[in-house]
């Protein structure tokens, strides 16, 4: 066999044979290759949209259960209590003032008079 | 029997003649299979450039290994059907035109069994007789003397048409395909002496047709 001459024969066929799928044909194929690249995109992000749901999830539960924590106290969670806050000398200082107003002639007078017959 | 020298004068005849082609340029298997590796991580473009450079070449195998052109629109959305859902089957190592082909073929095969109408003998030899020098009489006194190159052209389609289902097989895959003999042997399920000795037959077959030409 001729390598040579089959060669020639199907150089002579490709020029001559012609024919082409319908465009109709084309549409649908494409049509369909398309469908499956974009499903095959939609199956890589929905893992990803799943994870990124979960984790902010994660971000709001966490946040929740640090405020429902630090509430009562009112503490910054880094910092030990407010200065004075447990401090006894403080609040003996408050209980000890003096919260009596002090003594003004005007309300003397006043007394007296509705005291006197 | 069979002239196997080079400078058989139909060789100078089909040198002596105009070749530059309307056939797509055959690409590069690692081009194809880069293309797929796209299309299968979704990229829609990619699958469309492969089409293009195989649609023709598929359409016309199966056109001429079909009964009729509705079958073979068929089995041709079928096959690249076939190729959409089996993406993930391809190997990258191997040539994207054979992979594309076998599926034809099997496809073209499975179709004309089920027809069961029409269907060309799969397993045949090759060593029926046909009429081929009756059409290359019929283009040679067809009216109006067409242009040769075109004569010559519809006589050779229509000497191809005329071959046994089997040589045709074997030198589509070669011709459109542009397969090598253990591409077109893995193809068939045959071996690689098989295929030669069809293809040979064949070409025996055309050039007896075209020698009116010469």
């Amino acid at each position: 066999m001729s390598d040579h001459e089959l060669d020639a024969l199907a150089r002579l066929y490709r020029q001559h044979a012609r024919e082409a799928p319908a465009g109709h044909v084309d549409a649908q194929i494409l049509a369909l290759a398309t469908r499956g690249a974009a499903a095959h995109r939609a199956s890589h992000v929905w893992p990803w949209l799943a994870v990124g749901m979960a984790a902010s999830l994660a971000l709001v539960i966490g946040l929740h259960l640090s405020a429902v924590v630090t509430a009562p106290t009112g503490r910054a969670p880094a910092d030990g209590p407010p200065p004075g806050y447990d401090d006894g000398r403080t609040r003996n200082y408050l209980v000890g003032m003096d919260i009596d107003p002090p003594a003004s002639s005007v309300a003397g007078t006043l007394r007296d008079r509705m005291h006197t017959p | 029997m069979y002239v196997t020298t080079t400078d058989h004068p139909f060789a100078a005849l089909v040198a002596s003649l105009n070749l530059g082609f309307a056939h797509e340029p055959a690409s590069k298997p690692q081009d194809d299979a880069m293309l797929m590796q796209r299309y299968r991580q979704g990229d829609a473009n990619a699958f469309g450039i492969l089409y293009g450079r195989y649609r023709r070449r598929l359409h016309r195998y199966l056109l001429r290994l079909a009964p009729g052109a509705a079958d073979a629109e068929e089995v041709f959305q079928d096959v690249w059907a076939a190729v959409i859902r089996g993406r993930h089957a391809y190997r990258a190592d191997t040539s994207f035109a054979s992979w594309l082909f076998a599926i034809a073929h099997r496809r073209a095969a499975d179709r004309w069994r089920t027809l069961d109408r029409h269907a060309p003998d799969w397993r045949n030899s090759g060593q029926d007789t046909s009429d081929v020098e009756d059409v290359v009489v019929a283009a040679i006194y067809a009216p109006d003397h067409v242009v040769q190159s075109e004569a010559l052209g519809a006589a050779l389609l229509e000497a191809i048409n005329a071959l046994p289902v089997v040589q045709r097989d074997a030198f589509l895959l070669k011709a459109e395909g542009e397969l090598t003999l253990d591409q077109i042997a893995s193809v068939t399920g045959t071996s690689r002496e098989t295929v030669k000795s069809r293809l040979r037959y064949a070409q025996a077959r055309l050039r007896t047709a075209l020698e009116a030409w010469q």
